[in-house]
């Protein structure tokens, strides 16, 4: 693509370097990325604007919940970095669904921000072949429409098959407040109009989307003595699956509080100048994490909206009230705050705002990830129409397998929906495609009784190990607690640990319902031996009508189980491809 | 394309007045050709006479010829109209079997090629079967309203009550923390369920699409030689079961299909009921006409009262011979008043027992999944553990998604954030 001169090609030499895997973006997904492959052999280079900021919680000071809490314990089941920070920084834990059986139990924690950070930071230097630089990527590096590397701002390039882009909000990203607009930085800016630019002209399609968050509060000036307070829980679960290397930290109590009609009345009054109402943000929010402004609207009879104070380190005075995201002016944020009980005089650190940013139709990948345009290119977290530091984290885990598998010519690793919520996750987001940010519900795993978050060590390490995916003191620990579980299975609970026990109980539990589910399981994985010929070939199928191509060949399902789950593809439709493959066959 | 040449009776069952044989497939012109002489042009009809392998006439036939792949199977097809006999039907339909390449096509097999090669889709083929067999007024009924879109529609209603009634369960179990919505409350989706399932089961208690194609199930039963052939054929006005003084002459069961005033029957004619005989032949015939009147809607009873099956139309037949009054009904076969009286009888039946309560029919697949729905539904509301409620739930809303061609997850999710403020 680059012209190469004789002095541009000797200046070239001189700042070439190789690697095996490129990771942009230092967020959830990129750091994952970059770790899980160099777990599988690679040599990595994360290349990130603020080394300073690698890691960092950029939204609310949680991690996991239900669903998500499933996805960071898979993250770790498979030596990712996500448990173990989780565990390193936190200050208040809550097993949610804890009356309801193991299998939507959800673990989350409230993490000191500067800890959490600190501890992926920490992780990483642990990785010998992972390289680390502040820069940006300015321009992918093809030839023959393959990757081969990327050109930094700093005028390097980097060679290299396999990119991963991890960039978050980063490309196109615009954040509004009132009648103000901002964007992230003129070099940002450039930087991500370049890449933006190039990733256009692959003629992909990329539609808007945006998301929010509430003001922060500095927690000095919160009445807390008015409020109900929610303590943390009192026994010690750790969300990684590995023993904490350090004593537990002090734990906080959140609180909650309420929000009111005198409250909704100052939103409405504040609605005209709303960028969500006056029209300048296109893109689609979510539905379960709605804007302040959006729940008073959508739901008008309500009389209160829950807002639950986070606090956000222990050495940190901000708190983040939980369910007031909102890109409301400032003035109209402040009179707010002064109708909620316990905030009438709290101090706003941070106003709300919404951003509003680029995605990718996550359609145009594979289940590796991986962009069908270019090979060699893998896309994590929200650039693919995500939500959520959990759902990024667990992209990038899968993201980071397969570019690695990619540049050294390893096997891809793909998880599907009965291995792990994962697998629930990639299927959904490259064959459904997202209509809003996508968030991990316990909902949409029709396999859920098996995929505990519990039980994520005993579905998946064993898997990691395979794929070459998890270090020693990861293989040690689980091939003890593997031998933990044959005794228990057995009755021999001495020595055993507690959750390990639980596990197996709870597996007993669910034996009948499982069954049943593991005919399901296989009807679906016959279906997966079915192949269904590439959209090009459609056409050539008899019965097929022209929308049901049209559906197919955006989602370009490769097998028929994936072809039953592409929207509005119709059991005609569905026999029409059977019909043809076993007349292939 | 498929290497087999497939011949079958494409009309009613006979006897009727014309009998539809179809040949499809690669060798069905040569095999016509071999039993008709010379072809007519493509498209247009021409009378000619059958003819067996050894030259003998089998019918006066019309014969028309649809070359591929512009036919109805997208093969060479032929049609061949014969005189609606079963004498007629089975004698061509053997010099077809005798042809080469040629073998009689297994059920649906002529729908199932014209599928494959693209010349009508699954719904059409399931609504053209339907369409093509109704004979009678339900049965147009039954077919319109599923074109219409009236089984889809009651289907989806369903499938949105049960959306709903999902994402009450599901919002607890993913919004645990949301005070906001009714924890308090979480058995407000047990009498949506319960509403759904017993919809669900009084349209089960309805005739199937299958039933109503196929008619009243009017089963001729009792001793040999109680005059169950000749009744037979003066219920079908023409000889169609020889008729002798000999016991155990009808060694098997023979069937008709009759639609008189747009109600259809299937007459079924049975052997002897002999308490035991050494006859191997025989023996089948007595053990299928017990299966039939196992199944049968209603039974004509003719025997002595005391030995008549429960529920069974005692029928005092002979009449005109007999000296034994006192029967459910009595018919003479001599008269022509009393075999109509034997009718209209059989008439108020048909009318009870298959009159469709609502537009709306089921097939027997789609019976099938509902009652899998049905069971699911019963289950769910057996469970105490939201959780389990809710598993019984997802097989439930799969299987009617399923049938209904929409995500059934999609639509529980779009309810779940529709119903409820979820999220913080």
């Amino acid at each position: 693509m680059r012209s190469s001169d004789a002095s541009a090609s000797a200046n070239e030499l001189f700042h070439v370097k190789q690697y095996d895997v490129v990771v942009i973006g230092g967020g959830h997904a990129g750091t994952e990325a970059a770790a899980a492959a160099a777990r599988r052999g690679a040599t990595v280079l994360l290349v990130t604007q603020c080394v300073a900021q690698i890691g960092a919680m950029s939204c609310n000071p949680s991690i996991g919940g239900v669903g998500k809490g499933h996805l960071v314990r898979e993250v770790d089941a498979f030596d990712g970095l996500m448990g173990v920070a989780a565990d390193h920084a936190t200050i208040h834990r809550r097993m949610l669904n804890r009356s309801k059986g193991l299998a939507v139990q959800g673990p989350r924690v409230q993490a000191d921000r500067r800890l959490y950070r600190e501890s992926v930071q920490a992780q990483l230097l642990d990785y010998a072949s992972l390289t680390i630089i502040q820069d940006e990527a300015v321009e992918l590096e093809t030839v023959g429409g393959s990757i081969t590397g990327v050109r930094l701002e700093s005028g390097s390039l980097v060679r290299s098959r396999a990119v991963v882009i991890a960039t978050g909000t980063f490309l196109g990203g615009r954040l509004f407040r009132g009648a103000e607009r901002l964007d992230g930085g003129r070099v940002d800016e450039r930087a991500s109009h370049r890449l933006s630019q190039q990733l256009r002209a692959l003629d992909l399609p990329i539609t808007r989307l945006k998301t929010g968050t509430p003001p922060r509060l500095d927690g000095r000036t919160i009445d807390w003595a008015r409020l109900e307070r929610q303590p943390s829980d009192a026994d010690m679960w750790r969300m990684s699956f590995l023993p904490n290397a350090h004593p537990p930290l002090p734990q906080l109590a959140c609180a909650i509080t309420r929000t009111d009609e005198r409250g909704h009345d100052v939103i409405r009054a504040g609605l005209p100048d709303s960028p969500l109402f006056a029209g300048a943000i296109k893109g689609s929010g979510p539905r379960y994490c709605p804007s302040i402004e959006d729940k008073v609207h959508r739901f008008g009879d309500r009389d209160g909206h829950q807002v639950f104070l986070e606090p956000e380190g222990l050495d940190d005075h901000t708190v983040y009230p939980n369910g007031i995201s909102t890109s409301l002016s400032r003035e109209t944020q402040e009179r707010l705050l002064a109708t909620i009980a316990g905030l009438e005089r709290a101090l706003i650190t941070t106003y709300g705002y919404a951003v509003e940013y680029d995605h990718l139709d996550p359609r145009s990948l594979d289940h590796r990830l991986a962009l069908h345009a270019l090979p060699g290119l893998f896309c994590a977290g929200q650039i693919n129409g995500s939500t959520g530091y959990e759902e990024a984290a667990a992209q990038g885990l899968i993201a980071g397998l397969n570019a690695s598998a990619h540049a050294l010519s390893l096997e891809s690793f793909i998880c599907d929906r009965a291995a792990g919520y994962m697998g629930v996750m990639v299927d959904d987001l490259v064959l459904q495609g997202v209509s809003e940010p996508y968030r991990m519900l316990t909902a949409r795993a029709e396999y859920r009784l098996a995929l505990r978050a519990d039980n994520a060590e005993s579905r998946l390490t064993g898997l990691g190990i395979a794929a070459g995916a998890v270090r020693e003191q990861r293989r040690a620990s689980f091939e003890r607690r593997q031998e933990m579980r044959d005794r228990a299975r057995l009755g021999d609970r001495r020595e055993v640990d507690p959750d390990v026990s639980s596990e197996i109980a709870e597996d007993l539990r669910y034996a009948p319902y499982l069954e049943r589910q593991a005919a399901e399981i296989a009807r679906m994985r016959a279906d997966r031996d079915v192949r269904i010929p590439s959209s090009e070939a459609l056409h050539a199928i008899p019965g097929l009508s022209t929308e049901m191509i049209e559906r197919l060949s955006i989602a370009r399902p490769t097998t028929l189980d994936e072809a039953s789950r592409v929207r509005g593809v119709t059991p005609a439709a569905l026999s029409a491809l059977w019909l043809h493959a076993r007349k292939s066959a | 394309m498929d290497a087999d040449t497939i011949y079958a009776l494409s009309s009613g069952a006979p006897p009727a007045a014309i009998a539809v044989v179809r040949v499809s497939g690669r060798h069905a012109l040569a095999a016509a050709a071999a039993l008709a002489g010379p072809l007519p042009p493509p498209r247009s009809a021409a009378v000619r006479t059958l003819r067996g392998s050894d030259g003998a006439p089998l019918d006066r036939a019309l014969v028309l010829v649809f070359p591929g792949p512009n036919s109805a199977t997208g093969e060479d097809l032929v049609e061949l109209h014969l005189h609606g006999g079963r004498a007629v039907v089975a004698a061509v339909s053997a010099a077809l079997a005798d042809q080469p390449g040629l073998r009689q096509a297994e059920p649906g097999e002529f729908t199932r090629r014209a599928l494959t090669n693209g010349r009508i889709d699954l719904h059409q083929a399931e609504g053209l079967a339907d369409l093509l067999e109704a004979e009678t007024e339900d049965q147009r009924r039954a077919a319109l309203a599923a074109s219409d879109g009236m089984l889809g529609e009651t289907l989806a209603g369903w499938l949105r009550s049960l959306s709903g009634a999902a994402a009450m369960i599901e919002a607890t179990i993913d919004y645990d923390e949301e005070a906001d919505i009714a924890h308090d409350r979480v058995d407000a989706w047990r009498p949506v369920v319960a509403a759904v399932r017993d919809e669900m089961v009084a349209l089960l208690a309805q005739p199937s699409v299958e039933r109503l194609r196929d008619g009243l199930l009017v089963v001729l039963a009792g001793p040999p030689n109680a005059g169950k052939s000749s009744l037979f054929n003066a219920l079908l006005g023409r000889d169609a079961a020889i008729v002798t003084p000999i016991a155990g002459t009808t060694r098997d069961v023979i069937e008709a299909h009759v639609v008189r005033s747009g109600i259809p029957y299937r007459l079924c004619d049975t052997a002897g009921l002999a308490e035991y005989t050494d006859d191997v032949v025989e023996q089948i015939g007595i053990d299928r006409a017990r299966a039939l009147s196992a199944q049968a809607d209603v039974i004509l009873w003719l025997g002595e009262r005391a030995t008549a099956p429960v529920g069974a139309v005692h029928v005092t037949a002979k009449a005109d011979l007999a000296h034994e009054p006192g029967g459910d009904i009595s018919v003479s076969t001599k008269s022509a008043g009393s075999i109509d009286r034997l009718w209209e009888l059989l008439a108020s039946h048909a009318r009870e027992q298959l009159t469709l309560r609502s537009d709306v029919a089921l097939r027997e697949t789609q019976r099938d999944a509902l009652r899998g729905v049905t069971d699911s539904l019963s289950n769910s509301l057996c469970e105490i553990e939201p959780l389990m409620s809710a598993e019984e739930l997802r097989v439930a809303r799969r299987l009617l998604g399923g049938l209904v061609g929409q995500d059934a997850t999609e639509a529980m999710l779009d309810a779940l954030f529709g119903r409820f403020c979820l999220g913080k």
